[in-house]
């Protein structure tokens, strides 16, 4: 038997975390560390700060994977939203943004560009990033902020100097072309 | 009030969290009521979901790991307390509403005929027998349970074992990668490290040999210490008796080229700034 049909499913492994299952929890934080961490210490920048948010993530999925809705999303989606949400959170509370954005800005170029020889990221991380070079440089300009920067469109606006209509557009644009690009590969990206 | 399109112009900002507060309500209002806009608006944020892959995987530290078990179980220990006192002062006001109720003599039972002494005890040998039943069944089913999350972490340990290996060997061979070897200072003379990073992303690896064994309370921490800038922390590691120790962490902008690494001991869980003794150091990096 395959080792991707012999573990558990994330939905499995929640309802055992809502009994109280420990290794349960164990075997979700070895599962999904990697990405959670590098998504927060994406967002913070701090190692410190960013173990602080995923130990915050971990034990509120903890208390609260009993509330889980399966019809509302995948867990996967549920747990990088947490994550993205504390990791937001604490960034606007540390008020670091500003700074912050400037590094992420001039990091993310030499990432793309490294992605195409990196046989260390996943097939789904190359998916999602060769998607997001198919955009256009402003509607991926926008995204990034939105996403790791968590400035609203408001400020985004004020930002680049564009006017929020543009800056909306360019959003919505961009995510309906991300969202045709990976097609049904969203179904498979956790 | 805005219109289902307007509302539905706005679910993607909301899926980033990126609309003002007062939108952000109003459409949260919305979405309580229209089923649509509700799944839209979950579809939105699997796709918003996936732009965290565009982050680097990274690897927190192992006593986290740790700290996230014991707080789990602190919280579980902390609730059954206070389930425990709720029941008891359930119990308690229980006891207190059988005072206000006045006591009635018992009636006598009625005597079973036969028939019923028979279908009572058939009853109850089905209900022993199904109990019986239901407890080897439950068994079963936690030992399956055990089982599969016995092999659900083997497979996750095999799975971070293969990508601990494929990263040491990517860092070790890739063209953007950097080596710089690391001395032991008059603190450990015998040990010696190299430290391979991605010039490109900052992922590091650093292997050391031959240092002593941190005193109790104490660590290793690396540090990366551009020129003419004051030291960068780095992450916060312990040698095992051989003297062997192994750190993943990642190389600040500033501090991949024309950097000096070093490792001082510091407190467990590590300092801002070195306080400690240097007890391995580079030149610069090649």
């Amino acid at each position: 038997m395959h080792p991707e049909q012999a573990q558990f499913s994330d939905f499995e492994v929640l309802s055992a975390i809502a009994r109280g299952d420990e290794q349960a929890l164990a075997s979700l934080y070895d599962r999904y560390r990697l990405i959670l961490f590098g998504l927060i210490l994406r967002i913070l920048h701090s190692r410190s700060d960013a173990e602080d948010v995923l130990q915050e993530v971990f034990l509120q999925v903890w208390q609260k994977a009993k509330d889980f809705d399966e019809s509302r999303g995948r867990p996967f989606t549920w747990l990088v939203t947490l994550a993205r949400s504390r990791a937001i959170d604490r960034l606007r509370s540390l008020g670091a943004r500003d700074r912050l954005a400037d590094g992420v800005a001039r990091e993310f170029a030499g990432e793309i560009g490294d992605a195409v020889t990196d046989a260390i990221l996943s097939e789904r991380s190359k998916v999602v990033r060769g998607a997001l070079m198919e955009l256009s440089e402003d509607q991926r300009e926008v995204l990034l902020l939105a996403y790791f920067d968590g400035f609203t469109q408001s400020e985004i606006a004020k930002r680049l100097g564009a006017p929020l209509g543009t800056v909306k557009t360019r959003m919505r644009s961009g995510m309906i072309k991300l969202r045709e690009l990976l097609g049904d590969e969203l179904k498979l990206l956790r | 009030m805005l219109s289902h399109d307007e509302y539905k112009e706005m679910l993607v900002a909301h899926a980033f969290d990126a609309l003002e507060t007062a939108e952000a309500r109003a459409i949260d209002e919305h979405l309580i009521n229209c089923v649509e806009c509700r799944d839209d608006f979950d579809a939105w944020k699997e796709t918003a979901g996936s732009l965290a892959f565009v982050a680097e995987p990274s690897n927190p530290s192992n006593e986290l790991r740790v700290r996230v078990l014991k707080n789990a179980r602190a919280i579980s220990s902390s609730a059954q307390r206070q389930q425990e006192r709720s029941f008891d002062s359930n119990t308690n006001r229980s006891s207190e509403d059988v005072f206000n109720v006045i006591a009635m003599p018992k009636r006598a039972s009625r005597a079973f005929s036969s028939s019923a002494w028979f279908g009572a005890i058939a009853a109850s040998l089905i209900i022993a027998l199904l109990m019986v039943s239901l407890l080897v069944m439950w068994q079963r089913k936690r030992a399956a349970e055990a089982e599969m999350a016995r092999l659900s972490n083997q497979y996750s340990e095999t799975q971070q074992e293969l990508t601990r290996l494929r990263e040491e060997k990517w860092l070790f061979t890739a063209a953007s990668a950097r080596v710089s070897s690391l001395a032991g200072t008059e603190m450990a003379k015998d040990a010696h490290a190299m430290l391979a990073y991605d010039d490109v992303t900052g992922r590091a690896m650093l292997v050391a040999n031959g240092l002593p064994q941190a005193p109790a309370g104490k660590a290793y921490q690396l540090w990366f210490i551009p020129q003419g800038k004051a030291p960068m922390p780095g992450g916060v590691f312990s040698a095992d008796a051989a003297g062997h120790a192994e750190l993943r962490d990642i190389v600040p902008p500033e501090g991949r080229s024309s950097a000096v690494f070093a490792v001082t001991l510091e407190r467990v869980g590590g300092v801002p700034s070195p306080e400690g003794k240097a007890y391995l150091q580079s030149n610069a990096s090649s």
